[in-house]
């Protein structure tokens, strides 16, 4: 039986980590909101983008193949994947999540395909640069809320790539934002660049400033931006949302652990006074016999 | 008077949404004037001003680079960035 004043301490370091967590999930909720609006707000601007895009190539009869060679599709034997990981943890099973199912990509394609890694955050760079040796990139300290801009060098560096011809096909993979408590990883193709079925909209008629082939040329580019963009944006509000859940489990399982602490802490509070009483009553009586 | 609906949205979010009764947008081979019920048309956009008419009220929105959409009398504007001045 440990004793009354171990069992204090121990309540007492109970109640400071209680403290430090419940003040990170404070924090983590308010960048989670933030955050979720702003993943939102490029989901948006990417399916319009996306909207545009195949309103365009089914204007153009079919004949992109060639114009363009972000379209082109290849036989893939040199595959980039992109790895977009949180760059701090205590977010819960996130990173874990997200490198298992790296992992797995790695290990099925690896018999058949050269695959390279472009790791965005230092959870997945960590972990993949243990198990593969084909690392390609590693981008960090993006912060919570990064521009357009920022990613530019990611969409530079694979963008080049896939045109010089050093990788036939482009993957990402991130924590798609689902909701507060929950979060998925998804790999998706990201080049060559499939333009969306056409939508049901009428899209007939365009008139083109300057021409099609102009206005393709460079919406393209600008896709696979956005694309990336949301692929860090929601990665972002997926790991504050697990974040702000880790937390507020944390903060319950402590409050739970120093109730159970301050029960047992007052059993033995208790039993000591009634055992003091006792040596009192055996005493007086032992006086008076 | 005829109105048309204008959104400019930029991945950080949308700047401006609402109706207006005509823009002059910054396009890639020249300056551009787009009125209610223009034809469908779609022209990327170099980085300027675009000058918004509402009720002969004018506003002017920095833009940096981007596409203009019209499309049933919708004015989608992705823009690389944009700002309200």
């Amino acid at each position: 039986m440990p004793s009354l004043r171990q069992i204090r301490s121990r309540i007492r370091s109970v109640q400071n980590t209680e403290k430090i967590t419940r003040a990170m999930q404070m924090v983590a909720s308010v960048k989670m909101r933030r955050a979720q609006l702003a993943a939102m707000a490029s989901r948006s601007y990417t399916e319009k983008l996306s909207t545009m895009l195949s309103n365009l190539v089914s204007m153009s009869d079919g004949d992109l193949d060639e114009t363009n060679p972000l379209l082109e599709v290849r036989n893939e034997e040199n595959v980039t994947l992109i790895h977009i990981t949180p760059d701090r943890g205590l977010c819960g099973a996130l990173p874990g999540n997200l490198n298992r199912q790296a992992n797995d990509f790695l290990r099925q394609s690896q018999e058949t395909k050269e695959i390279s890694v472009v790791t965005v955050g230092r959870k997945g760079n960590d972990y993949l640069s243990r198990i593969t040796k084909k690392l390609d990139g590693f981008f960090t300290g993006l912060g919570d809320r990064p521009n357009l801009t920022d990613i530019n060098p990611i969409a530079e560096l694979v963008v080049d790539a896939f045109i010089q011809g050093s990788t036939d096909a482009v993957y990402i993979g991130y924590a798609e934002f689902v909701n507060t408590v929950n979060q998925t990883p998804v790999l998706k193709r990201l080049l060559p660049i499939e333009p969306a079925e056409i939508s049901t909209q009428e899209s007939g008629g365009f008139i083109y400033e300057p021409g099609p082939m102009e206005v393709i040329d460079a919406l393209l580019p600008r896709y696979v931006g956005a694309k990336i963009y949301q692929g860090i944006r929601e990665s972002i509000a997926s790991e504050e949302s697990a974040r702000m859940v880790a937390m507020r489990n944390a903060t319950d399982n402590a409050n739970e652990l120093a109730k159970d602490l301050k029960l047992q802490a007052n059993k033995i509070r208790q039993a000591s006074i009634t055992a003091e009483l006792l040596d009192i009553i055996s005493g007086t009586l032992s006086i008076e016999g | 008077m005829a109105t048309m609906k204008l959104e400019i949205v930029t991945a950080e979010g949308t700047v401006y949404s609402g109706e207006v009764d005509s823009i002059v947008a910054p396009g890639d081979s020249g300056e551009l004037g787009i009125l209610p019920n223009h034809a469908p048309l779609l022209t990327s956009l170099k980085s300027g001003n675009l000058q918004v008419t509402n009720n002969g009220n004018r506003e002017i929105i920095t833009i940096g680079g981007g596409f203009l959409e019209m499309l049933a009398n919708t004015v989608t504007v992705l823009a690389d960035s944009a700002e309200l001045t």
